[in-house]
């Protein structure tokens, strides 16, 4: 059997877990583990539970504003009195005449703002109820999920006592060059004899990728719907963390605090004019996406069977 | 001197036996029960026998009024995001205490949950937290953070969007007239006076 992973340490990882019911960390293995390319792995053959990996839940909180053009006045009379009820313009022309009816005066005017929405946790789930994903938007968390061999998360929306809704389809995430900071340590102990008496490990590592993040309610190119696409820093840590599972604790990569900074993109609307053809709308926005530091899951299949890892 | 010894071998071996009692058996694992915090642990120590055992360290030694455990901070954390997805501004009151809590996860929290709430009233709460706050850099966000509550909803609706504030289709309105220039040429004034 032949498992991707981000690195081979998860792969050790467990077969040291599985195999002896204890946990050890040497430095090699965390020097091996920081190898974040994808790999194959041998020592995968020794992993039986793939599809009841343990991971991560973290609380997601949109931070990003939406701004457009919208007019800046309201229609004006041929003398230049807005009109009432008033309807909002960008532009409107009018003239003064003498009493003789001479025109002296020629007026002309252009009015436009940018006008700022935010759009929040609130709105996307608004958005949810309005393509009939939930029923109303109480309740219902965002919350992305993480397993230990990806450092892509999965989206869910979730709220207690209902079965967890993957809504990851509207969502693309690709990303781009990273840099990353580690501090990994281990020491092992040894009676004169050669017998272990303690392991101990410590890793944490903090990573920026340059991401960009699609969210499309478009069934296909230039039907009706959203595209947004944004640019942004990612920042994300993993830290080496003990996790209590029934009697025993398992070391485990567990996603802490992180965020989607300088956030910044477009939204392309296509929006039908009723006439049988479209219009089309352009939005900037900016902002940022939180994560809350994340908890551990012991078996995403049971909930979050779509953030299992991919198994070809 | 051997008697010393074998003070010190019986005493360790109490010890053992003490731990090995208080060690607690396995339990019925749920798969999806959070099981231990995230941030915070202490590095873990795995001694020759396989069974595990965190480090004693300074974190452990701290007193327990300086941080929460974990089961604290989940139940406050639980609390707040429980109150957020309310979605009504009912639930600010329950999330307002924590935003200037002891604990700096839990200030985060408390912040986002207002930010998640999205009611326009957790503005004024985030500026009065933001004026107590100690940190300057947590009084920053808290104020960013209050004008961004404070803004209109907008939509991820498309159509709703396009409705929004006689938007015109495409980049953005046009103008009929492009630019605006100055009359190229004064007219000349007919006065006896003028030139």
């Amino acid at each position: 059997m032949v498992l991707v992973l981000k690195g081979t340490e998860l792969a050790i990882r467990r077969f040291s877990v599985n195999s002896f019911g204890g946990f050890r960390v040497s430095p090699f293995t965390m020097t091996a583990l920081r190898n974040h390319l994808v790999g194959f792995c041998g020592v995968a053959a020794f992993s039986a539970n793939a599809l009841a990996s343990p991971g991560t839940e973290s609380l997601v909180t949109l931070l990003l504003t939406e701004q457009f053009t919208v007019a800046g006045t309201v229609e004006k009379d041929s003398s230049g009195r807005p009109i009432f009820p008033p309807v909002p313009a960008y532009e409107n022309e009018w003239s003064r005449y003498d009493w003789q009816g001479n025109p002296i005066e020629d007026h002309y005017e252009y009015q436009a703002r940018i006008a700022t929405y935010k759009l929040s946790n609130r709105e996307f789930l608004g958005f949810l109820v309005s393509a009939g994903v939930i029923p109303s938007i109480h309740g219902w968390s965002l919350k992305a999920i993480y397993n230990e061999s990806s450092a892509i998360p999965t989206y869910y929306v979730t709220k207690p006592g209902v079965v967890p809704i993957y809504v990851d389809d509207y969502f693309n995430f690709d990303t781009f060059g990273e840099a990353t900071s580690v501090n990994a340590t281990g020491t092992d102990r040894y009676t004169a004899a050669g017998n272990l008496i303690s392991s101990v490990a410590r890793d944490e590592s903090m990573t920026k990728t340059d991401v960009l993040l699609t969210f499309s309610s478009q069934p296909f190119a230039g039907a009706e719907g959203t595209t947004m696409s944004l640019a942004g820093m990612w920042r994300h840590t993993l830290s080496l963390r003990p996790v209590r599972v029934g009697g025993f604790i398992e070391n485990r990569y567990l996603n802490g605090p992180g965020s989607i900074y300088s956030i910044s993109g477009t939204i392309d609307d296509t929006v039908s004019d009723g006439a049988g053809g479209f219009n089309d709308f352009q939005s900037i926005v900016e902002g940022s996406w939180l994560f809350a530091a994340g908890w551990p899951i012991n078996d995403l299949s049971v909930y979050y069977p779509e953030a299992e890892p991919f198994e070809p | 001197m051997k008697s010393r010894t074998a003070l010190i071998a019986g005493g360790a071996l109490l010890l053992i036996a003490v731990g090995g009692m208080l060690w607690p058996e396995s339990e019925e694992v749920d798969p999806t029960v959070r099981t231990s915090r995230s941030s915070e642990a202490p590095p873990l120590v795995v001694t020759g026998d396989d069974q595990p055992r965190l480090t004693p360290s300074r974190a452990d030694r701290a007193p327990a009024a300086e941080g929460l455990k974990d089961e604290e901070r989940f139940a406050i954390l639980s609390t707040i995001e429980q109150a957020s997805v309310t979605y009504d501004a009912k639930g600010l009151p329950l999330i307002e205490p924590y935003l200037l809590h002891q604990d700096p996860e839990v200030r985060l929290a408390a912040m986002n949950g207002m930010i998640v709430l999205g009611e326009a009233a957790a503005g004024p709460l985030l500026r009065k937290a933001a004026e107590k706050s100690t940190s300057p850099k947590e009084a920053v966000a808290l104020s960013e953070a209050a004008d961004f509550v404070e803004l209109p909803s907008g939509t991820f609706v498309p159509k709703e969007r396009a409705a929004q504030g006689a938007r015109k289709p495409g980049k953005s309105g046009e103008r009929s007239k492009p630019r605006l220039t100055p009359s190229s040429k004064p007219k000349e004034d007919p006065s006896p006076g003028g030139k």
